[in-house]
């Protein structure tokens, strides 16, 4: 399937690190579900997945 | 204390971790480390009422980043180092009685995006050479938490199994100039009767080789390393894949069927992998509804498994249950 005609789920993923008190860390992900179908206007997006951006190959 | 023991006779590391004995063991049902803080209940290990995936370090760790001092000498022939890495536990929901079989979608979809930050992130470290993504599930396995969760292990070397995967597929592409898993993902393709599901860009197979009755590899279609190298389809696929094969896996027994999840990617030493391919591969312990698969005298002691049942048959088994998946998003 084609990322244009997919009308799956897309989301937006945060993260947010804290440090516990015996010095481990906790990581907080969060999203942003973000309907596919709203932006099937046609038109080409930017990725909004802060991850995707990373890593997806040119 | 922890530390790594070489073996000299297998050429492989060995962890102790002595702390782990005491580790948490079947906690009651009202009390869960894994489980949000409620608002004035006692304190778990997420500091939150509510959460969507955390990942946080491990409690009871095997590796540390900054680890403790060997409890033992070492010397030329008994080499010893400190337990240097990272042990992390990925809490795939907040619910507590759910499987990764119960989520929807969208939320297994969440956690492929959590996999690949945390094989990212870990990877970066300089004393990591190998990230490794599992989940064990069920009583018989081990699992001491019900509370669904995996684990990450950040080696500071290329554990064993991988690295014979990396050999022979290196020796495969040194003789053929192919990838050797390519080659299992088009042999699976063209046989057919081994195949449990399929989409785009996966493929789910009771392997040729299967040591366990239920034993089940997924492939990534095209030829990749790690979660990094996906597209977002591809992400979005193996979300609906797992979700089909995870909930087939239950639907054999009518019951939450337990696993090994291993998930096997390039190594990440900043050496060059690109003859290796990504693939999940999944242990299950039950050869029938009532009865386990022990690893026995064959299979530990000399390291050949033996199968009391035909991975075409079993396919079959599973393909029966293995139903479509519907994302809440999808625009019909």
């Amino acid at each position: 399937m084609d990322e244009k005609n997919d009308t799956r789920t897309k989301i937006k993923m945060r993260r947010e690190r804290i440090n516990m008190d015996d010095g481990r860390y906790l990581i907080f992900y969060s999203f942003d579900g973000e309907p596919a179908a709203a932006r099937n206007d046609g038109k080409l997006h930017p990725d909004e997945n802060d991850a995707d951006e990373k890593f997806v190959k040119p | 204390m922890s530390e790594l023991r070489f073996n000299p006779l297998l050429g492989e590391w060995t962890a102790t971790a002595t702390a782990r004995q005491d580790r948490t063991f079947f906690p009651p049902d009202d009390y869960c480390p894994l489980c949000p803080t409620a608002p004035g209940g006692f304190p778990t290990e997420i500091p939150a009422p509510d959460y969507d995936i955390v990942a946080f370090e491990n409690k009871f760790p095997s590796l540390r980043t900054i680890p403790d001092p060997p409890s033992i000498q070492g010397d030329d022939f008994y080499q010893v180092r400190p337990a240097k890495g990272v042990c992390e536990v990925v809490v795939y929901s907040p619910r507590h009685t759910a499987t990764l079989a119960d989520e929807p979608v969208e939320q297994i979809y969440k956690l492929i995006l959590v996999w690949t930050d945390r094989f990212k992130d870990l990877g970066d470290l300089d004393f990591v050479d190998y990230v490794f993504e599992f989940e064990n599930k069920g009583e018989a396995v081990g699992v001491t938490l019900h509370h669904p969760h995996g684990q990450i292990y950040a080696y500071p070397f290329v554990p064993p199994v991988v690295q014979r995967e990396l050999d022979t597929c290196r020796i495969y592409r040194e003789q053929t100039g192919r990838c050797l898993i390519c080659g299992i993902v088009a042999e699976e393709k063209a046989f057919k009767s081994r195949v449990v599901v399929e989409n785009d860009s996966f493929l789910a197979a009771i392997p040729f080789f299967a040591r366990y009755p239920y034993e089940t590899h997924l492939y990534a279609k095209r030829h990749l390393q790690a979660f990094t190298d996906f597209t977002n389809n591809e992400q979005r696929d193996l979300a609906e894949v797992l979700k089909q094969l995870l909930v087939a896996f239950d639907g054999l027994f009518d019951r939450s069927f337990p696993y090994i999840m291993s998930i096997h990617q390039r190594p990440t030493d900043g050496g060059v992998y690109d003859y290796y391919h990504f693939h999940i591969e999944f242990y299950p312990p039950m050869r029938s509804a009532t009865r386990l698969k022990f690893l026995a005298g064959s299979e530990a002691g000399a390291g050949m498994f033996i199968n009391d049942t035909l991975p075409e048959d079993k396919a079959a088994e599973l393909r029966f249950h293995v139903e479509p998946v519907t994302w809440a998003m999808n625009r019909l």
